[in-house]
C-alpha cells in the first residue's frame, strides 16, 4: 500500500515537471522574441520567463489549457528582429505586431502556425520576401503585411488559402505579377497598391490618395475606434 | 505619418459625397438610410460601413424595400466592388450595362425585384463573376451566351427570358402553346361531333326528310 502511494506521488511529481517544461516552451519562445527586440518603453516588462507559463504576461492571451492564442503588441516602439521560435506557438490564432520598427525578415517558421487566423505585421521595417510557407496557414483570414519594405514576388501558395478574406500588401517593394486565381479572385488593386507589381493593362489605377489601413496610427479618432480588436 | 493624417481627412470627404450619391439614387420608404446624416461631424458612423467608400468591396442592400433604378454610375463610385447584392427590393428599370465596369465583381445578386428590359451583353465581360442571379424579375430577351452553363434557378421567374440555360428563344411561350393545343383539341372535338351529328341526323334520310316518303 505504501509502495502504491509513493509510486503515485512520484508520478504526480513527474507529470508536474513535464507540464512545467511544456508550459515553458511557449514562454521561452516569446522570451526569445523579447531578447531579440529593443524595447525602450519597457512595454514587455511583464514578460517574466520565471513564471510557469506566459499566460499572465501583458499582451499575451492563452486558452483554457494555458497555451498561447494571441500575441498583440502594437505601436510600442519596438525594434529589432522576429525570431523563428515564434513558429512553436502552435495554438496561436492572432499575431499582431503593428506599427513598430521591427526589421529583418518574416521567419518562414511562421508557416507552422496552422491555427493562425490573423497575421498583422503591418507598418514596420520588414525586408526580404514573403515566405512561401505562409501558404500552409489554411485557416488564415487576415494577412496584413502592408507598409514594410518587402521585396520579391507574391507567393502563388497564398492563392490556395480558401479562408482568406483580407489581404493587404500595399506599400512595399513587391514585384512580378498579381495572381487573380483561387482566393485572390476577391482581391482588388487596393490590396497591392504602391509596389512595383505588374498591373494588367485594363486595371484602373488605384486612386492616388490611398486609404490608410485602419490599423495605422492616424490623428483621426474614428479610425482608431474601428481598428480596435480587428485584425 | 503627418501626411497620412492629411490624406485620411481628404478621403473621408470624398466618401461622404459617394454615400450621398447612393442614398440620393434610391427611394427609401422605410427610412432605413435615414441615419446616413451628412453633417460635419458624421464621420464616426462611417465606421459601421467598414472604412472608406472608394475602397468599398461589398455592398449588400438586400431585403430593404428600396425602389428606383440601379444607379448606372455605381461602378464609378465603387470601382472595387466584389459583391453587389440588391436582391429582394422593389427596384425597377433595366440592369445598367455600365455594371460591366465593376471588373472585380465576383457576386452580382439582383433577384426578386421588378427589373425589366434584357440582360446586357456587356455583363459577359465580368471575368471574375462566380455568382449571378436575376431570378424573379420582369426581364425578357435572350440570356447572353456566357451564362449558358449557369443554373436555371438564377434566371427563373422571368416570363420573357429565353436561351440557355432556359428554353430556346423563338419557341412559343408556354402560355401560347397551351392556347394552341386547347384550340386544336376543341376544334378536333367539334369536328368529330359535327361529323357524328351529320351522319346520325342526315345519313338516315328517312329521319331527316320524313315528307319524302
Amino acid at each position: 500500500m505504501e509502495r502504491l502511494i509513493s509510486v503515485c506521488l512520484w508520478l504526480i511529481l513527474a507529470l508536474h515537471l513535464v507540464l512545467r517544461v511544456t508550459g515553458n516552451a511557449e514562454g521561452d519562445a516569446l522570451h526569445a522574441l523579447k531578447n531579440n527586440l529593443a524595447d525602450p518603453n519597457n512595454v514587455l516588462r511583464s514578460w517574466d520567463p520565471t513564471l510557469d507559463n506566459p499566460c499572465r504576461w501583458f499582451n499575451v492571451t492563452c486558452n483554457n489549457e494555458n497555451s498561447v492564442t494571441r500575441v498583440e503588441v502594437g505601436n510600442a516602439n519596438l525594434s529589432g528582429k522576429l525570431v523563428p521560435d515564434l513558429g512553436l506557438l502552435t495554438n496561436l490564432q492572432y499575431l499582431a505586431l503593428v506599427g513598430n520598427n521591427i526589421s529583418g525578415v518574416i521567419p518562414e517558421e511562421l508557416g507552422n502556425l496552422t491555427n493562425l487566423v490573423c497575421l498583422n505585421l503591418s507598418i514596420n521595417a520588414l525586408t526580404g520576401h514573403i515566405p512561401t510557407t505562409l501558404g500552409k496557414l489554411t485557416k488564415l483570414r487576415f494577412l496584413r503585411l502592408n507598409n514594410n519594405s518587402l521585396t520579391g514576388q507574391i507567393p502563388m501558395a497564398l492563392t490556395t488559402i480558401v479562408t482568406l478574406q483580407v489581404l493587404d500588401l500595399s506599400n512595399n517593394r513587391l514585384e512580378g505579377n498579381i495572381p487573380i486565381n483561387g482566393s485572390f479572385s476577391v482581391l482588388t488593386p487596393i490590396s497591392f497598391a504602391n509596389n512595383l507589381l505588374n498591373f494588367p493593362p485594363s486595371t484602373p489605377a488605384p486612386t492616388p490618395l490611398l486609404p490608410v489601413s485602419p490599423t495605422a496610427p492616424t490623428s483621426s479618432g474614428w479610425s482608431r475606434f474601428c481598428s480596435y480588436h480587428h485584425c | 505619418m503627418l501626411f497620412a493624417g492629411h490624406v485620411s481627412s481628404t478621403v473621408t470627404e470624398d466618401d461622404i459625397k459617394c454615400l450621398k450619391g447612393i442614398k440620393n439614387s434610391l427611394n427609401d420608404p422605410d427610412g432605413k438610410l435615414s441615419n446616413w446624416s451628412f453633417n460635419n461631424n458624421s464621420a464616426g458612423f462611417l465606421c459601421n460601413l467598414v472604412g472608406y467608400c472608394q475602397s468599398l468591396q461589398t455592398l449588400d442592400l438586400s431585403a430593404n424595400r428600396l425602389s428606383g433604378t440601379v444607379p448606372a454610375q455605381i461602378c464609378s463610385w465603387l470601382p472595387y466592388l466584389v459583391t453587389l447584392d440588391l436582391s429582394s427590393n422593389d427596384l425597377s428599370g433595366s440592369i445598367p450595362s455600365e455594371l460591366s465596369n465593376c471588373t472585380y465583381l465576383n457576386n452580382l445578386v439582383l433577384s426578386n425585384n421588378r427589373l425589366s428590359g434584357s440582360i446586357p451583353e456587356q455583363l459577359s465581360g465580368l471575368l471574375r463573376l462566380k455568382r449571378f442571379s436575376v431570378a424573379n424579375n420582369d426581364l425578357k430577351g435572350a440570356i447572353p451566351l456566357s451564362f449558358e452553363n449557369n443554373s436555371k434557378v438564377d434566371f427563373a421567374g422571368n416570363s420573357g427570358l429565353c436561351g440557355r440555360p432556359l428554353g430556346k428563344c423563338g419557341n412559343l411561350s408556354r402560355k401560347s402553346l397551351e392556347i394552341i393545343i386547347a384550340a386544336g383539341v376543341c376544334g378536333a372535338v367539334f369536328s368529330i361531333l359535327s361529323g357524328f351529328g351529320y351522319f346520325w341526323c342526315c345519313g338516315r334520310k328517312t329521319k331527316c326528310y320524313p315528307q319524302a316518303r
